[in-house]
């Protein structure tokens, strides 16, 4: 296994995208940990982001507050603290719908028969709902606040988890070392999380490190919408809601306001980018076509 | 010599389903009504070309497959309700047993001679039934049904299988000792890590690997080594009855001499039975001691291996030993070379399923299926012309 | 008669450039084909066999390169030609036929369409023509109704008779040589014996040369008429079908012989070659065979072999070949 470890680490070393992605969360996960030290919490919610004063016009960068100031807060604290807010929303939801996934696919996957005739259906009818309408209308339902439009991604984020751990339990199912764990005697439980969960995982795994990306832009474009953080949030889409008035800039001067869409935009890019290089490299690491 | 394994009248059809509410809309016929005896520490072959249903047969014994119909009776019990939900269950026990004690008693007039009418799994049957049971059917089926974890258990422990293909049979992720040790585990023929090491070891090394290497994990073995470690995961329950199915036919020549003359000397020292499931005629004829070859879901011919080969009568298993090439240059013999392919077991031919290909064929086999009749003894054949 | 081979292989080195070192496939590879005859190449996976067959096309992946030796076919060398040369002679000098015809033939084209395409590629003939000439080819392979067969897609084919379109596309040329490379390892028995007669007569007409690669030495004794036994990238005999099986001099050889189950001897236990394949990244020093030899001294593990003459037409990789004679007094089962 050593040899084997150490020949997926150098392929993936010797993969710039690869290298770049890590890096990228590493630097993410770094300003995460380290918010409090560099953005220090001026108050009893150090989510919510100082107001610093009470013109509401954008100002551009300067001493003390170098992404600039909107709506009287400072875009650098929302930025830096938006990071958090990012692996929260992406965390907990994918690790959730995973999680939900995983259980209903594997039981649709290894039990068939009517049970996974039912439980397919009802993850089509899920995904003929379009993703975002759906979450729009849930969160509307449930009521504003970031925790309810994690609610409402979880609630419609399963499925895609739950049809691909199904097709590659099916696949599994057939083959010969999980037929001899069952000629054993070995129970349907050690089967599924012995034999079949850890050979048909990693596909899995890969596909939610991707759309942890995803979601921070679906969890952005609700706040966008005013659906989601509170006013005042650190949270990267919030601080895009700000920038919504200000988008046109001044007159004869489209750009003025370059700063308040760009430092919170490129943060969302690059976060996204991120987890997109380090789903890819994860995915050439475990592709056993590519292993020599 | 006793028969440890009996099978009667075995079938497994399989549905193909379609449309939009899975209609069945055909079966396919893989296994059609099989009957055969194994005998105790003996060896049998079944050969016979792919979509036979030797396959089949072997994973329906495992119950990794519910049969569709017929019994299976192991080691003098009926095992064919064992894995059944326990509503089919009971309506299997009333129709295969209290149905017909009922019947011979309306015959026969007294219990004890219904008893005596019978024999093996039957006659116990029966006396459970009259005496325990008090002729009642609920509670000989609850008779029946007690226990069933353990007897679940048991027959897993006595009726294992060794698969043909060295790559897929083993779990990637695990160890060697977790893949050898899972079945006492889980059996608990062992307490504590220290006896399952030991058990480890001692089955490792009976297949002809080192202990040591029980804590690799399956890819850093060979081919053949992957072979002895199957082998070695089957005997660690020290099981009455073994499946090869296809146990050698993956493998390269040199390697597969190893792996036979391995399952020879296993098979003296820990008085294994083995149903050897393949397609290699050669290597059925030099491991079993009786043969029995398939076609098309049905048996064609059975006999002790030098009977099969001093006398094959069925013409099947004279096209089928004539294509097999020989390794000698010097002999020249003359080929039954078979027409077409073999018909699919959806739509199998009427009457003899083999007439579509036969050289012998007459008009009576595309009418009349032709029963198993015994030409000499313990040498069956099931053709019209079989002398 | 002095005959003049078709085909000729000489020193042959074909190595493989991966992450984990070289690997040489196939090293140091010597034989002639001649014309309407069968030459049997015979070994276990990994020998090289099938590598070999790759080499004389020039269809190797692009970790593969041959890096010595040359294959002469009619005197010219196949590894010196151009690459567009070599393309003409794919196809319609040398043609292959691999193990699964399923994984050779295209799903989306109709059989017809790919012997067509065949023809046209290497002969000036029209699309009526090539369609003609494509039922002409499925009706001589024994496909049964070729006239609805060729508009058929490959999965509507029985296993058996995908691999006779297979040959219909091979011979839609008339090669001279047809490489068969493990050509009915997936199909059941009585479909081998179909095909391997098939080929027989089709010889027989064509005069072509056969290249017959398998693993099974009951298909060498009754198809070939000389023997190429490979081991770990070296051809270890080199024999006429009859010599071989009678009076086989490699340890290797005698040993592969007496560990096959056979129909037409009684045995009573089979000969054991001790030990595996070795791995071609990590081969042993000396003569590749010697760990798993029940003859080797202390020169075997020193020194490489070369391949010596023991009689007319047969070579053996191995210093000490009369000790096989001896071997062969003990009588390991019955033989011959």
């Amino acid at each position: 296994m050593r040899v084997e470890t150490r020949r997926t680490l150098r392929r993936l070393l010797r993969n710039p995208s690869a290298v770049l992605g890590f890096s990228l969360l590493i630097f993410f996960t770094l300003i995460a940990i380290f918010a409090p030290l560099i953005c220090p919490p001026q108050s009893y919610d150090p989510y919510m982001i100082p107001i610093v004063t009470w013109d509401k016009t954008p100002q551009p960068p300067s001493e003390g507050h170098p992404f600039g100031i909107i709506d009287g807060r400072d875009i650098f604290y929302g930025v830096v603290w938006g990071t958090r807010t990012a692996f929260k929303v992406g965390l907990t939801v994918t690790l959730t719908s995973t999680l939900v996934g995983l259980v209903i696919g594997s039981i649709a996957g290894y039990f068939g028969g009517w049970l996974d005739e039912v439980l397919m259906r009802i993850t089509d009818v899920f995904l003929s709902i379009p993703y975002i309408l759906a979450a729009i209308v849930m969160t509307a339902f449930l009521g504003m606040g970031l925790d309810k439009v994690m609610i409402s991604l979880i609630i419609f984020g399963w499925m895609a988890t739950a049809r691909l751990i199904r097709a590659n339990i099916l696949q599994a199912r057939e083959e010969q070392y999980v037929l001899a764990a069952k000629a054993l005697g070995v129970s349907d439980f050690w089967v599924i999380t012995k034999h079949i969960l850890p050979n048909t995982i990693f596909p899995v795994l890969i596909q939610a490190t991707m759309r942890i990306g995803s979601l921070v832009i679906t969890a952005a474009a609700l706040s966008f919408l005013g659906l989601g953080a509170p006013v005042g949030y650190a949270d990267w889409g919030a601080l895009l809601n700000f920038a919504r008035n200000w988008l046109l800039g001044a007159s004869g001067e489209a750009l003025r306001y370059w700063y308040a869409i760009v430092y919170p935009g490129t943060a969302m890019v690059l976060f996204v980018l991120a987890w997109n290089l380090v789903g890819d490299a994860l995915r050439d690491a475990f592709d056993p076509r590519l292993r020599g | 010599m006793s028969a440890i394994l009996k099978v009667e009248n075995l079938v497994k059809y399989f549905p193909i389903r379609a449309g939009v509410f899975k209609r069945v809309v055909a079966w396919i016929k893989a296994v059609d009504g099989v009957s055969f005896e194994i005998n105790e520490g003996e060896t049998v072959g079944l050969v016979g070309e792919s979509g036979c249903g030797k396959t089949t047969i072997g994973m329906v014994l495992l119950r990794l497959y519910e049969p569709t119909s017929g019994r299976i009776i192991f080691d003098n019990e009926d095992t064919t309700y064992f894995f059944m939900p326990a509503l089919r269950a009971r309506s299997y026990i009333k129709r295969t047993y209290v149905d017909k004690f009922n019947a011979l008693l309306k015959e026969l007039g007294s219990k004890d001679a219904v008893v005596n009418a019978l024999e093996g799994v039957d006659r116990r049957y029966a006396e459970m039934f009259f005496s325990e049971a008090k002729s009642s059917t609920g509670k000989f089926c609850s008779l029946l049904l007690s226990n069933m974890d353990e007897k679940r258990k048991q027959f897993r422990k006595n009726v294992q299988i060794v698969f043909q293909d060295p790559y897929s049979s083993l779990n990637p992720r695990l160890r060697i000792k977790s893949i050898v040790g899972e079945g006492p585990a889980v059996h608990k023929m062992v307490k504590g890590e220290k006896e399952l090491i030991n058990k480890v070891r001692s089955v490792l090394e009976d297949v002809g690997i080192s202990g040591d290497y029980m804590y690799r994990f399956p890819h850093e073995f060979s081919g053949g080594q992957r072979q002895r470690i199957g082998i070695a995961r089957a005997l660690a329950l020290s099981p009455k009855l073994v499946i090869a199915d296809e146990a050698v036919s993956a493998l390269d020549v040199s390697i597969r001499s190893q792996i036979i003359n391995l399952m020879k000397d296993l098979q003296h020292e820990h008085k294994l039975t083995y149903l050897f499931i393949s397609h290699d005629l050669s290597v059925i004829k030099y491991v079993s001691d009786r043969i029995i070859v398939m076609y098309l879901g049905k048996i064609v011919e059975t006999a002790a291996k030098k009977d099969l080969f001093d006398n094959p009568s069925h013409p099947y298993t004279r096209a089928l030993m004539s294509a097999i090439p020989i390794p000698n240059p010097n002999i020249k013999k003359e080929r039954i070379i078979l027409k077409g392919d073999v018909p699919s077991p959806v739509n199998p031919p009427s009457g003899c399923r083999f007439h579509t290909r036969c050289y012998m064929a007459q008009e009576i086999c595309s009418k009349e299926e032709p029963q198993m009749r015994e030409i000499s003894p313990g040498h069956w054949v099931a053709c019209h012309f079989a002398k | 008669m002095e005959k003049k081979p078709v085909l000729s292989v000489k020193n042959l080195k074909t190595y493989f450039y991966t992450e984990d070192g070289i690997v040489k496939a196939v090293d140091g590879v010597d034989f002639d084909v001649y014309q309407g005859e069968t030459l049997g190449i015979v070994g276990e996976s990994g020998c090289g066999k099938s590598v070999t067959a790759l080499s004389i096309l020039r269809i190797l992946d692009e970790k593969g390169r041959i890096v010595e030796g040359q294959v002469l076919l009619d005197g010219v060398d196949l590894t010196k030609i151009e690459e567009q040369d070599m393309r003409k002679i794919r196809g319609k000098d040398i043609a292959i036929i691999f193990q699964e015809p399923m994984v050779a033939l295209n799903p989306v084209f109709t059989i017809g369409d790919q012997i067509m395409e065949a023809i046209m590629l290497h002969q000036k003939v029209d699309e009526k023509t090539a369609r003609n000439m494509a039922v002409d080819l499925l009706r001589k392979v024994g496909i049964p109704e070729p006239e609805k067969r060729i508009d058929q897609y490959p999965h509507e084919l029985s296993g058996g008779m995908r691999q006779r379109a297979m040959i219909a596309m091979a011979l839609s040329c008339k090669p001279k040589v047809l490489i068969a490379d493990e050509p009915t390892t997936a199909l059941d028995v009585t479909i081998q014996a179909q095909i391997m007669e098939l080929m027989k007569e089709l010889q027989k007409e064509y005069g072509m040369a056969i290249m017959l690669i398998t693993h099974d030495l009951g298909l060498i004794a009754e198809n070939a008429d000389r023997v190429v036994v490979m081991y770990a990238g070296k051809v270890v005999e080199y024999a006429d079908v009859k010599t071989l099986f009678n009076d086989p001099k490699h340890p290797y050889t005698w040993g592969l012989l007496h560990a096959i189950p056979r129909l037409d001897i009684e045995q009573t236990r089979l000969y054991n070659i001790p030990g595996v394949v070795p791995d071609p990244l990590h081969f042993p020093p000396g003569c590749k065979f010697n760990p798993r030899c029940e003859f080797k001294e202390e020169r075997c593990t020193r020194e490489e072999p070369q391949l010596i003459e023991v009689g007319e037409n047969h070579t053996v990789r191995c210093f000490f070949w009369q000790k096989v004679d001896e071997a062969k007094k003990r009588k390991v089962g019955e033989f011959v």
